[in-house]
C-alpha cells in the first residue's frame, strides 16, 4: 500500500516535473511569485523526506501527518525568507525538525497513540523482500531508540542538522549531542549485522 | 580508541592528522573496517528511505495555503542555515506575534463585515465595496509587497484601476425570487448538451456552459447559480473545485461581496460542508432580503449528515415567505417527515410549477410526483394522483421538439410513476442519448437477471455452459447498444472465462477494450454511486491471472488499477455523511480487496507456471496491504464514537473478518509457495 502512495507520489510529481520542466531553482522562484503547481511539485519531491523526520521523531502517523501539512503550510508562508544561500531541502529540513520539536513539546506529557505497536506487530511477520524487511527493522529500531538519541540522530543523520546546530535547538552541549550519536549509530548498526 | 573516532571519521569531522592516523589504522584492523562499512550502510539507508503519509496531505496544504496567505510575512534576514542560537524563542515570539496580527485582522474584517451597507445604484438593500473609496482604511500588515494574489488584505487596499474583471456581484439581481425570461432563455440554453456525454461529465459540460454564459453576461447571478447546481445536489467533487478556486480568486478581490461570497459557499458544499454553512449563516444574519441563503441552508439541514428538521425547516420558511411563488424548494422536500407541512408545501409547489414554461423549472416536476407518489394515498385518492400526473404528462409532452429532448428523463420518470411500464420501455428505446442508452440498458440487465438466475455450485457443468453462453449473448447484444461501456465487456470476459471454449481472440479482443475504455474514463460512476463501483482494471487483472495471460504485465495493471480506483473514489468524495472518514476508509478498503484477489490470482498464477519469486513478490504486495489495513482498522477503532450508529459498528466488524479471513489466505498461499520452493 505503501509503495502504492509512493508510486503515486512519484507519478504526480513526474507529471508535474514534466509539465514545468524546470530545475528546482526555478521551482522555487515560481512558488515565490505564487504558483501553487510549482509549490506542488516541490512539496511532492521533499514529502517523503519530512514525513519521515516528523514521523521518527513523533511515532504517531496521525500527528506526523498533521504537522507535516503545517510544515509546508508554513514554507509556503515563509518562502520569501528562503534565498538560496543554502539547499532548499536543508532549509526545509530545519524548518521541519523546528515545528515537529516544537509539536513534540506541546504534546510532552500527553497521552498519544503510539507507532511503536504497530512497528512490533510488523516486524514479527514475515516478509519476502529483504530491502523492505530492512527498511521495518531500521525504521523499528529508530523508533526504540531513548528520546533524546532518536531525536538527535533523526536531526543529524535524516535532517542534516551539524551538532552545533542540534546542541542550539536542544539546549545541551555539542559533546553530549556527539554521545548521543555516537550511542544511537551503535545501537542501530546491530540491526544491520 | 580508533572504535570512538569512526562517527567523526563518517563525519569529516577529524583533524588532519587524526583522520591520517584512522585510515592507517583501518588498514590493518578488520573489526573497525566491518563497523566503518556498518556505519555506511546504515547511513546510506537513513538517508535514502522516504516515508509516505497514508492520506494525500495536498489537498489540505493547498487550502491552508490560500487561508495563509493572509498571514504571509515578509522576508527577513534570517535565512534556513544561519542564526540558529534563539531560533526556539523567535519562533514562539513570531508565532506570538502573527496570532495577534491574525487576531487584529480578524478584528478588523469582523468590523468592516458588520458595519452597515452603503446604499448601492439608488437601492436600499446596500453592499459594501471594500475596493473602492469608501474610505476603508488599509488593514495592518497589508503593506506587505511580497504577498501573493491572494493576498485579501493587500487587495482591499489597491485602487480599481488594479482589479480588471472583477465587478461586484449583481445582488440587486441576486434578492429577486428567479431569473428573467432573457436569462431563463440562456439556462436552457446552456443546459442542452452533447447527448453522447454520460452521466457525470454531462453534468460537468453544462455546469461549464453555464459558468461560459454567466461571463458572456456580465456574471448573471442566476446564471453562476446554475451552472453551480448542475454539480452540487449531489456534488461534482472534481467540477465543484474548479468552482470553489474561481469564486475564492473573485471574493479575495471582493471580500465583503454577498453574491461572490454566496456563489463561494454553495462551491463548497460537499468538500467543505460546516464552512458553507457557515458563511451561509452569516450571510443570512447580513443580508435577511438575500433569500438564497436560506434555501442552501435549508438544503444542509435536510441532510442526514446535518439533519435538523426544526432548523432546515424554519430556514425553509424564511425562503419562502420572500419568494413564495417559486417552485425551487421541491428538490429538498424529500428531507420532511412532518406530514401535515410536507403535504401542504407540496400543493403549493404543484401550483408554483403550474406556471413555470421554463425547461429547468418543468425539470422539477420529476421531484413533485416522487413526494406526491409516496405519500400514503391509496383508493381514490391515488387515482386523482396518478390522474394529475397524466396531465402534467400531457402538459410536458406538448412543448416544442427540442424543449422535449431535454424533458425526456422527467417524462419517462411520470410514466413510470404511473405505473405505465409499457411507454416508460418505448420512451427509453427511442432515446439515444448515453443517459437514455444507458437506462435501457439497465432495464434489460436487470430483467434478464431476474429471469436467469445464477445456477447454484452444485449445478451440473451442462447448466452451467447454457447460464454461460446465455449471458455471453446477452453482454454482446448489449454492446451493440453501448460499444463504449467498459462494464459490458467485462461481463462478457467473465463469461468466456467460465466457458473456456472460446477462441482466445476474443477475450484478447474483449479486454483490450476495457483496457483502452477505462484508460480513456469512459465510464464515471453516476452521482451518488460511486462507493459501490468496481474497478474493472482490478477485474481484469483478476481474469488475466485465471487465464494465465500477460503474467508478466500484470503487477503494473494491478497498481495502475488501485491507483485509478482510489483516485476517483478520492475526486469523488464527500464530507456529506455522518463519518466521512470512515466512509473513506470503506471505500478505499474495498478497492483494495479487488487488489487483493489480483494479487492472490497472480501470484497463484505465477506459482502455476513455476515462478515461485514472482509468486512471492506478488504474496508480498498482499501483506503490505493486510498491515496496511490493519492499522486503519485499528485508528478507526481508536477513533470510534457514539455518533457512529451501528451500521459503521457492523461494517467495522465485517473488515475486521474480512482482514482475519485474508491472512489466512495470505498464510495459506504463502505456505504453498514455500512447497513449492523446498521441491
Amino acid at each position: 500500500m505503501t509503495v502504492l502512495i509512493q508510486e503515486r507520489a512519484m507519478v504526480t510529481s513526474l507529471r508535474l516535473m514534466k509539465k514545468t520542466d524546470h530545475p528546482e531553482e526555478e521551482l522555487i522562484l515560481q512558488a515565490k511569485a505564487g504558483s501553487h503547481e510549482a509549490f506542488e511539485v516541490l512539496y511532492r519531491k521533499h514529502l517523503g523526506h519530512v514525513y519521515r523526520i516528523c514521523l521518527r521523531i513523533l511515532l504517531d502517523r496521525s500527528r506526523a501527518e498533521d504537522v507535516t501539512q503545517k510544515i509546508f503550510i508554513h514554507a509556503w508562508m515563509k518562502l520569501q525568507s528562503f534565498r538560496g544561500e543554502s539547499r532548499f531541502s536543508s532549509w526545509l529540513y530545519r524548518l521541519s525538525v523546528n515545528m515537529v520539536l516544537d509539536d513534540l513539546k506541546l504534546i510532552r506529557g500527553k497521552k498519544h497513540p503510539s507507532i511503536r505497536n504497530e512497528r512490533t506487530e510488523l516486524v514479527d511477520a514475515s516478509s519476502y523482500n529483504p530491502s523492505h524487511n530492512l527498511r521495518i527493522d531500521l525504521n523499528n529500531a529508530i523508533d526504540s531508540l531513548p528520546r533524546q538519541a532518536r531525536i538527535v540522530f533523526v536531526m543529524h543523520d535524516i535532517a542534516g542538522f551539524t551538532h552545533e546546530e542540534i546542541a542550539e535547538t536542544m539546549k545541551v552541549a555539542p559533546g553530549t549531542c556527539k554521545a548521543q550519536l555516537s550511542r544511537a549509530r551503535k545501537i542501530l548498526r546491530e540491526v544491520l549485522k | 580508541m580508533f572504535d570512538t573516532m569512526i562517527d567523526d571519521f563518517v563525519d569529516s569531522t577529524l583533524s588532519p592528522a587524526d583522520r591520517e592516523r584512522m585510515e592507517e589504522h583501518l588498514q590493518k584492523c578488520s573489526n573497525c573496517r566491518r563497523e566503518l562499512e556498518n556505519l555506511q550502510t546504515l547511513l546510506a539507508h537513513s538517508a535514502d528511505l522516504s516515508e509516505y503519509p497514508q492520506r494525500d496531505l495536498w489537498p489540505q496544504i493547498e487550502a491552508g495555503m490560500n487561508e495563509a496567505s493572509v498571514l504571509r510575512t515578509t522576508p527577513d534576514d534570517q535565512t534556513a542555515g544561519s542564526a540558529f542560537a534563539m531560533r526556539a524563542f523567535r519562533l514562539t515570539w513570531r508565532l506570538a506575534a502573527v496570532a495577534i496580527l491574525g487576531t487584529m485582522i480578524l478584528l478588523a474584517a469582523t468590523y468592516f463585515w458588520n458595519r452597515p451597507s452603503a446604499p448601492v445604484s439608488g437601492t436600499s438593500k446596500g453592499i459594501t465595496d471594500v475596493t473602492g473609496s469608501n474610505g476603508n482604511p488599509k488593514p495592518s500588515g497589508s503593506q506587505d509587497n511580497n504577498s501573493l494574489g491572494t493576498d485579501l488584505n493587500s487587495r482591499q487596499s489597491e485602487p480599481n484601476e488594479s482589479q480588471p474583471g472583477v465587478p461586484e456581484g449583481n445582488y440587486v439581481e441576486a434578492c429577486q425570487c428567479g431569473p428573467s425570461r432573457e436569462i431563463s432563455e440562456l439556462i436552457d440554453k446552456g443546459s442542452i448538451v452533447d447527448e453522447n456525454l454520460q452521466g457525470m461529465r454531462a453534468r460537468e459540460a453544462v455546469a461549464e456552459q453555464l459558468y461560459t454564459l454567466a461571463e458572456e453576461n456580465s456574471d448573471d447571478f442566476f446564471l453562476h447559480k446554475a451552472s453551480l447546481e448542475h454539480h452540487s445536489l449531489f456534488p461534482l467533487p472534481a467540477a465543484s473545485s474548479t468552482a470553489t478556486r474561481r469564486y475564492f480568486s473573485r471574493l479575495v478581490q471582493r471580500p465583503n461581496d454577498p453574491v461572490w461570497t454566496y456563489l463561494y459557499a454553495s462551491s463548497l458544499f460537499g468538500k467543505d460542508t460546516p464552512e458553507m454553512i457557515r458563511l451561509m449563516r452569516q450571510l443570512a444574519t447580513q443580508h435577511p432580503s438575500f433569500p438564497w441563503p436560506y434555501l442552501s441552508l435549508a438544503k444542509v439541514y435536510g441532510l442526514f449528515s446535518y439533519a435538523d428538521e426544526v432548523e432546515a425547516r424554519s430556514y425553509l420558511q424564511a425562503f419562502m415567505k420572500l419568494c413564495p411563488a417559486s417552485p425551487e424548494p421541491l428538490p429538498i422536500l424529500v428531507a420532511f417527515k412532518d406530514s401535515d407541512f410536507l403535504a401542504d408545501t407540496v400543493r403549493r409547489m404543484r401550483l408554483n410549477l403550474a406556471t413555470r414554461s421554463e425547461v429547468h423549472s418543468m425539470l422539477l416536476y420529476l421531484h413533485l410526483w416522487s413526494l406526491e407518489t409516496r405519500s400514503d394515498a391509496t383508493g381514490e385518492e391515488f387515482s386523482k394522483i396518478q390522474q394529475r400526473i397524466r396531465e402534467d404528462l400531457e402538459r410536458l409532452e406538448g412543448v416544442e421538439s427540442d424543449r422535449r429532448e431535454q424533458l425526456a428523463e422527467v417524462i419517462r420518470s411520470g410514466y413510470r410513476q404511473i405505473g405505465d411500464l409499457d411507454t416508460f420501455r418505448e420512451l427509453f428505446e427511442k432515446d439515444t442519448s448515453w443517459s437514455g442508452r444507458w437506462g435501457a440498458v439497465m432495464l434489460e440487465m436487470r430483467e434478464w437477471n431476474k429471469e436467469n438466475p445464477v445456477p447454484p455450485v452444485d449445478a451440473s457443468a451442462e447448466r452451467k455452459t447454457t447460464y454461460w453462453e446465455n449471458r455471453l449473448r446477452m453482454s454482446e447484444s448489449l454492446i451493440d447498444t453501448m460499444p463504449e461501456s467498459p462494464s459490458l465487456w467485462m461481463i462478457k470476459l467473465e463469461s468466456l472465462v467460465e466457458l473456456k471454449n472460446h477462441p482466445q481472440s476474443e477475450f484478447l479482443e474483449a479486454a483490450s477494450n476495457v483496457l483502452a475504455l477505462e484508460r480513456e474514463g469512459a465510464e464515471t460512476p453516476e452521482r451518488g454511486t460511486h462507493l459501490s463501483w468496481k474497478s474493472n482494471i482490478l477485474k481484469l487483472t483478476l481474469l488475466c491471472a485465471k487465464q494465465g495471460l500477460f503474467l508478466d504485465q500484470l503487477p503494473a495493471l494491478i497498481r495502475e488499477g488501485y491507483t485509478a480506483a482510489e483516485r476517483r473514489n478520492y475526486e469523488n468524495s464527500t464530507d456529506l455523511s455522518r463519518n466521512p472518514q470512515w466512509i473513506s476508509l470503506m471505500s478505499r478498503f474495498n478497492v483494495w480487496l479487488e487488489a487483493n484477489d489480483a494479487w492472490h490470482s497472480l501470484a497463484d498464477a505465477y506459482l502455476r507456471v513455476g515462478k515461485l519469486d514472482e509468486a512471492s513478490a506478488a504474496l508480498d504486495s498482499m501483506d503490505a496491504g493486510l498491515r496496511e489495513f490493519k492499522i486503519l482498522l485499528e485508528q478507526a477503532r481508536a477513533n470510534a464514537g457514539p455518533g457512529d450508529g451501528v451500521v459503521v459498528e457492523a461494517q467495522r466488524k465485517s473488515m475486521a473478518d474480512n482482514l482475519a479471513k485474508l491472512e489466512e489466505r495470505y498464510a495459506a498461499a504463502q505456505a504453498s509457495v514455500g512447497r513449492a520452493a523446498r521441491k
